[in-house]
């Protein structure tokens, strides 16, 4: 069974070994084993699995001599932070209303929120950039972080969590006097942290590896986040582009390192009905 | 105390997962700023004000005259050495004043060069407007054979006709003889006569007088074979006649075509002449010009004085910074003052007598750069002529040539630094001082500048402010291995004094942050020629060490000079004075770090 795991997780960990080896080798040598694949010459690429000549110029000059990546790392957050934190501010009373509250059409209304969920980012483009361009936020980071604040997905991941709420608990504190954002503030979000929390990472990862939100909504390119900055980089940056993905394949993983206990307890409480 | 604590998680991986963002997010941000800071140095440093509308009500009104140019541009011949710069800088010339003067050995070595060139150039014009003699031998050679096939065609057909009519001549007589022979033999075959006594009746008597007796038939048929060996004869003459005459007649016709290709090739050959003595005229002319020109300029060649040369450099825009060359050069000489008299060495120079020799003035100070009268001296040469030191504007007489006392500076050895008089120069300069150089390459801005300015490429070319920089960069090494040692101590005491995990990465941030602050500040320090232009280039530094061990040892390797010496002696000072200290830095920071030991060790045996 290991061995079947192993062999199962053998491309992910070929990927990140790819890019680690990479950002470890000399121009020389990237141009050599990939250059089949590159320019198109005649033969074949391959890859070496430790580099011949270890170099650490391709991380130099990313972290010394190519301040643009940091622009654009900074800018990538100046995008998640907002968009996550709406996420948290917008999504989770909505995902609690829809979760725990009864009123009329609120199936209706969760309903709407899954096709809408389920639509495509070609589908919704045309109507936020119509949006975003009426309310003049087009080429602002606004333009970007606003649809993800107010994303479907989030919600369907809290109002899982919250589902599994007690509704004991909550007739209890009602009995006790609380009103409903009481109820939401202190026995809803400290029992939805799971489901909270999964969703944000989510959405994190989500935000942090968009591409064509910004390319469609962002001008400017002193305003373009991370995610755009590695389609910039050309062939002869090889070793550099393999640095830069190291670098920004970091902060998704730390995020999800960190937040892997709560996706799982998120992804399990979304499957488990009351 | 405590720093504040991290916020609680359900277990400690997940505290763990988060400190690691918060590292990764603290070191980024590092980074950030080393990155602006380190790139920031390499860029072009540009201020820019928002522009604003207004009303401009500022005049300006002004009035002058017109005038020649006041400033020209003069370049003298590479490879001369100025000997001697006869106007002071400011002064105004005239058109015809001579403003320097060349070493007279190479003007007159350049001189003869160019006159011998000029001889040689005259002796070939000479040799192409006489006309050299055509070489007509082929063509006299071709005529004349010609002439000797038709002497020899008009021989053979003489020949032949000889022959011919000798063999004709055989015949004919061969001819006669055999008619002849024919007759007598018809002759003697007929009857004879009647009255001859013969009877008629009786042939066969015999009675009868004999018949007279005629040729035989041998004898005719011999003369039929003389006919006919004569006729044989002139057949044979005639056609040997014939073949001589066809040999002959192609003799005459080779002849013909020699002398057509000979004609031919002796045109060519005449042309070829004639264009080779034009293209020679016209070089010849050529370089009569240059010879003009090259005596034109050198007789009319004027060096420029160091104000002229910081004026154009001005004017060029080298970095708009004005190069104030100051030519000075190193002689043994005599001192005199009245009957007493000291051998010394003297630096006489041209322009800024502080670049020449870092004096120490005990009295007065250095002469001013217009100042070529006025002379400083060692005090050791002032004892040894005055017994004072106090001796200002006395007169001093060095190499002939008077000048007054400006000042007296400290050195041990007699040194004389005088500005240049005429009677006081002969043999050219042997350096420059290149003062007011942009930041860059100064190296290579003063080899322009050099050779733009007619002086000629220098033998040896010594960057000293690069050099001092290396030098006061090593005289700050004990004192950041001293800042260091003491940081770290101040560390280990700091994180004892707030126990935590995340003291220790708190101050590593701090540091890290303080260090990405000053980046700008300490790049700064440093030559440019020290930074990169990007500092992945890690060839860079191979190159740099290569460059600037190359630059040390064109420095070691200088003409000896006053000066040199000193300054070499200053840097062996110096680097005996770093090695010092880093080791007593050294044997410092081992003390702290063996003395910190102890203190822990301690503190555990008594917890």
């Amino acid at each position: 069974m290991l061995g079947v795991l192993v062999f199962a997780a053998l491309p992910v960990w070929w990927a990140i070994w790819f890019m680690f080896t990479g950002a470890l080798m000399p121009l020389d040598e990237l141009t050599a084993t990939v250059s089949p694949v590159l320019t198109g010459r005649e033969g074949i690429a391959s890859w070496p699995l430790l580099p011949t000549w270890p170099t650490l110029a391709p991380m130099t000059e990313l972290l010394l001599d190519t301040p643009q990546f940091f622009v654009m790392f900074w800018n990538s957050f100046k995008l998640v932070i907002p968009s996550v934190a709406g996420q948290l501010v917008i999504g989770a009373p909505v995902a609690w209303a829809l979760s725990r509250l009864r009123f009329r059409g609120r199936g209706l209304l969760f309903t709407l929120y899954i096709v809408l969920m389920l639509m495509p980012f070609p589908v919704t483009m045309v109507p936020n950039y119509l949006v975003a361009q009426n309310i003049g936020i087009m080429d602002t980071i606004w333009a970007v972080a606003l649809p993800f604040a107010f994303s479907a997905f989030p919600v369907f991941i809290m109002a899982k969590g919250f589902d599994a709420v007690p509704r004991a608990m909550l007739e209890a504190a009602a009995i006790d006097g609380a009103n409903h954002f009481k109820t939401f503030v202190r026995i809803g979000l400290p029992l939805g942290v799971p489901g909270i929390l999964s969703a944000l990472v989510l959405g994190f990862i989500e935000c942090w590896n968009a591409i064509e939100q910004p390319m469609t909504f962002l001008k400017t390119k002193s305003l373009w986040p991370l995610s755009l900055y590695l389609p910039e980089i050309a062939a002869d940056k090889l070793g550099l582009a393999m640095a830069a993905s190291l670098m920004m394949l970091a902060p998704a993983a730390l995020i999800f390192l960190f937040g892997q206990k709560y996706l799982e307890l998120g992804i399990q409480a979304a499957g488990v009905k009351e | 105390m405590a720093l504040p604590k991290l916020p609680r998680f359900r277990d400690e991986s997940q505290k763990k997962a988060f400190g690691n963002i918060l590292k990764f997010m603290a070191l980024v941000l590092c980074f950030t700023l080393i990155a602006r800071g380190a790139t920031g140095v390499t860029l072009a440093k540009v201020d820019t004000v928002m522009p604003y509308p207004a009303e401009i009500v500022e005049s300006v009104s002004a009035g002058g005259s017109v005038q020649a140019a006041s400033s020209l541009a003069i370049t003298a011949p590479a490879g001369l050495t100025i000997k001697e710069v006869l106007v002071a800088p400011g002064q105004t010339v005239s058109a015809g004043d001579a403003i320097a003067r060349f070493a007279p050995e190479e003007i007159a070595e350049g001189l003869g060069r160019a006159q011998l060139a000029l001889d040689e150039m005259n002796l070939n014009l000479e040799q192409l407007e006489r006309g050299e003699p055509h070489d007509g031998s082929a063509l006299t050679g071709a005529q004349n054979a010609l002439a000797w096939a038709e002497q020899d065609y008009a021989n053979t057909q003489a020949a032949g006709n000889a022959a011919i009519a000798a063999a004709q001549t055989a015949l004919t007589d061969a001819q006669n003889t055999l008619n002849a022979l024919r007759e007598s033999a018809s002759a003697a075959a007929a009857p004879p006569p009647a009255d001859a006594g013969a009877d008629p009746e009786n042939p066969g008597d015999s009675a009868a007088p004999p018949a007279p007796s005629g040729p035989t038939a041998a004898d005719i048929a011999a003369a039929e074979a003389a006919v006919s060996a004569a006729q044989t004869a002139l057949d044979s003459a005639v056609r040997d006649a014939d073949m001589a005459l066809q040999g002959a007649a192609r003799g005459i016709e080779t002849a013909r075509l020699g002398l057509s290709s000979t004609q031919l090739a002796d045109s060519a050959a005449r042309q070829n002449a004639a264009d080779t003595a034009a293209q020679n005229a016209l070089d010849a002319e050529a370089l009569r010009l240059d010879m003009e020109a090259v005596q034109a300029s050198i007789s009319s060649a004027a060096a420029k004085s160091a104000r002229q040369i910081a004026a154009e450099s001005a004017a060029a825009g080298n970095g708009n910074t004005a190069f104030w060359p100051t030519f000075w050069t190193e002689q043994e000489t005599i001192a005199a003052k009245g009957l007493h008299t000291a051998n010394t060495r003297c630096l006489w120079f041209s322009g800024d007598a502080t670049l020449v020799w870092p004096a120490e003035f005990v009295h007065g100070g250095a002469p001013g750069m217009l100042d070529e009268s006025g002379c400083v001296i060692s005090d050791t040469l002032a004892w040894q002529l005055w017994g004072n030191i106090d001796v200002l504007d006395y007169e001093l007489t060095v190499d002939g040539q008077a000048y007054a006392v400006r000042g007296v500076f400290r050195e041990d050895g007699l040194l004389v630094m005088a500005g240049t008089g005429e009677a006081a120069f002969k043999d050219g300069w042997q350096a420059v001082e290149l003062a007011g150089m942009p930041d860059g390459e100064v190296r290579a801005v003063a080899l322009g500048f050099v050779q733009a300015s007619g002086l000629g490429t220098p033998d040896t070319l010594v960057d000293g402010p690069a050099l001092s920089a290396v030098a006061d960069l090593l005289s700050l090494l004990p004192l950041v291995l001293m800042s260091i040692a003491l940081l770290f101590g101040l560390l280990r005491r700091i994180t004892k004094a707030l126990p935590g995990k995340a003291t220790g990465w708190v101050l590593a941030f701090a540091i890290l942050l303080a260090f990405a602050w000053a980046l700008p500040a300490l790049l700064e320090m440093l030559p440019p020629s020290f930074i990169p232009t990007r500092f992945s280039d890690f060839a860079f530094w191979g190159r740099l060490a290569a460059s600037a061990w190359e630059h040390v040892k064109e420095w070691l390797l200088l003409r000896p000079s006053h000066i040199d010496v000193q300054a070499k002696l200053l840097l062996y000072a110096q680097v005996g004075i770093f090695v010092a200290q880093s080791i007593i830095s050294a044997v410092l920071m081992c003390r702290n770090l063996a003395a910190q030991r102890g203190f822990t060790t301690n503190a555990q045996y008594t917890a």
